[in-house]
């Protein structure tokens, strides 16, 4: 929408996350954060045996039940198991309120030779049934496990039947069968790398900001303050930082800079990788820019001991300051 | 419709008038109308007919259906058509507001709530019978395909989509492999009084996982002055001491600048 990150336009609320919370998971494309005193325990994943009506096929079957019949599919014979596993009375609710459209097919088999089968299920809708097809590869190693996925739409569709296809003058023994229900959550650690591009926003803060934080604020660390400026560019500086700077109020990092030409700064700090970067214009006179530090979790989170700063192009700085956060 | 409006409000002599709507309807609004819908440099008159005229018409239907309704047959609307004359009425107001004030230059084109309106309409008419409603729909497209002949949409294959509803199953269907698992996860973890809070710009997740708003502004992208912000975290200080709001939803590096994923 605007290209500004929640954390930054919404710093006082991502500044109450970082304290409250910290990070625990990860759900599809989602952060899961939970609150420091919350406890946690992950949900096993549920597990459905499917007793097994239908063990061995081999070439020699009949083709009345299970055995030789003509693939429609692949247009070749194939030796065919209908109806190998018992799906009366499976409650697919027990696999989440998707009823196992997450879910999948775990298969234990043993093979005679190397290949490739095909697993078909029928769901039975209302008005007609529909079959879906899902290859597998077979292989001759022993005792094997093979995982299908059961189809995604079959959320209203009841799970009818299982057939299992594999190719001719193959003896297959089917060993174990269960559905079980795909784990959607993983844990992602603490770690959160956060790359912030603020493009003009540092210097509109700096400006324009109408309580003028670039100046009120109470300057808490000079990182550098030198009347002969420094000069920045893409190798950088490195400023130490006291790792017990006080961060209950937030923090900005206020700079002083101009540049010829126009110039990315890029901060960088820490050891999850987070960075910010802003845009320097060309002035023949010093800017403020002003980047709130606690709107990431790395600062607010981790023992800073140095930033490093540099430059697309040169910039000159004249300071470098910590203030605290209004 | 919105031409109508003007007619009658504006001081502008009426020959002024029709003459900067021949220009509208002859050059600027071919300049204005969505291109992304058309891969072509033609039915440009269909389009403009399409996107100023017939789409923000269904308003007109809303408020002459009420009018009929309210003045001459004095039968009272229900809490939801009253929520649908009120977005009929919002939609018109900003349509013409939006064509006053920026005339016809500008980039890009805005249908607000009307397609929404469209497709409530069988439901404000209280068109209950479902052959109807279908009836309704296959028209709808009709006039589509007439505004933009593309025969393309028709051979589609998730063109429509049936489902068969049993009673007590909920109408909203979402994406379920953006919300799905998510939904399936808050489900299992919070108990009933607890909630969550979404900080990816996504208030849509709250309404598939149905459960409460602590913020009254659930939208991230309204949270940003001064005020709202405290506001917003004096909220969650609340609901967090109560131990309502065991877990934040969270997306990283600018993903979150969009509302409900769509931009």
């Amino acid at each position: 929408m605007d290209g500004v990150p929640n954390e930054v336009r919404s710093y006082r609320v991502a500044e109450f996350i970082y304290r409250n919370y910290r990070p625990l998971g990860r759900v599809y494309l989602y952060e899961l954060w939970i609150a420091n005193d919350a406890a946690f325990q992950e949900r096993t994943p549920a597990v459905i045996v499917l007793p097994i009506t239908r063990k061995i096929i081999e070439p020699s079957a009949s083709s009345d039940t299970d055995g030789a019949t003509s693939c429609p599919w692949t247009g070749e014979d194939c030796l065919r198991m209908w109806d190998f596993v018992d799906l009366d009375g499976l409650n697919t609710s027990e696999l989440g309120p998707k009823r196992g459209t997450s879910s999948t097919l775990n298969l234990t088999y043993v093979s005679s030779r190397k290949s490739s089968g095909l697993i078909r299920f029928d769901h039975r809708y209302p008005s007609h049934v529909v079959g879906k097809f899902e290859p597998f590869p077979i292989n001759d190693q022993g005792r094997t496990e093979v995982s299908v996925p059961l189809p995604k739409d079959g959320t209203i569709g009841e799970l009818e039947s299982v057939t299992l296809d594999v190719p001719p003058d193959t003896t297959f023994e089917v060993v174990d069968a269960r559905i079980i229900e795909k784990r959607s959550f993983h844990y992602i650690g603490t770690t959160v790398t956060q790359r912030f591009d603020l493009r003009e926003l540092p210097y509109i803060w700096g400006s324009f900001d109408e309580r003028d934080a670039a100046h009120r604020t109470d300057v808490i660390a000079t990182l550098y303050d030198d009347p002969e400026e420094q000069v920045v560019d893409w190798q950088g500086i490195t400023l130490p930082v006291d790792p017990a700077i006080d961060k209950r109020s937030g923090n900005y990092l206020h700079i002083r800079a101009r540049a010829d030409d126009a110039a990315t700064v890029i901060v960088r700090y820490g050891t999850m990788g987070s960075r910010f970067s802003f845009n320097v214009g060309p002035s023949d006179t010093y800017n403020d820019y002003l980047i709130r530090l606690s709107t990431q979790w790395s600062w607010m989170t981790e023992g800073i001991d140095a930033l490093n700063v540099s430059a697309t192009y040169p910039v000159r700085i004249e300071g470098v300051h910590v203030r605290r956060g209004d | 419709m919105y031409m109508a409006i003007v007619l009658v409000t504006s001081d502008v002599p009426l020959s002024a008038l029709l003459e900067r709507y021949r220009d509208f309807l002859s050059v600027g609004a071919r300049s204005l109308t969505s291109e992304s819908l058309f891969d072509t440099r033609t039915h440009h008159i269909s389009r403009i007919l399409f996107q100023y005229l017939l789409i923000p018409s269904v308003s007109v239907v809303y408020i002459c259906y009420a009018i009929i309704r309210g003045f001459f047959q004095r039968t009272p609307f229900t809490t939801r058509q009253l929520t649908l004359l009120h977005l009929s009425i919002f939609s018109t107001a900003l349509f013409v507001r939006s064509i006053i004030r920026y005339t016809l230059f500008r980039v890009g084109y805005c249908t607000y709530f009307f397609y929404f309106l469209a497709m409530c309409l069988p439901f404000y008419l209280e068109i209950k019978r479902a052959d109807l409603a279908k009836a309704f729909f296959v028209l709808l497209a009709l006039v589509y395909i007439c505004a933009f002949p593309r025969i393309d949409i028709l051979l589609d294959d998730d063109l429509f989509r049936f489902h068969d509803w049993v009673p007590g199953m909920t109408r909203l269907r979402d994406n379920d492999d953006q919300y799905g698992r998510l939904v399936e996860f808050f489900d299992h973890h919070l108990s009933p009084e607890q909630t969550f809070f979404d900080f990816t710009n996504a208030p849509l997740l709250y309404v598939m996982a149905d459960r409460r708003i602590v913020t009254s502004i659930p939208n991230n992208l309204a949270q940003a002055s001064e005020r709202i912000q405290t506001s917003v975290v004096d909220e969650l200080e609340a609901a967090y001491g109560a131990g309502k709001l065991p877990f934040v939803v969270f997306k990283q590096n600018g993903a979150s600048c969009m509302m409900s994923g769509m931009d």
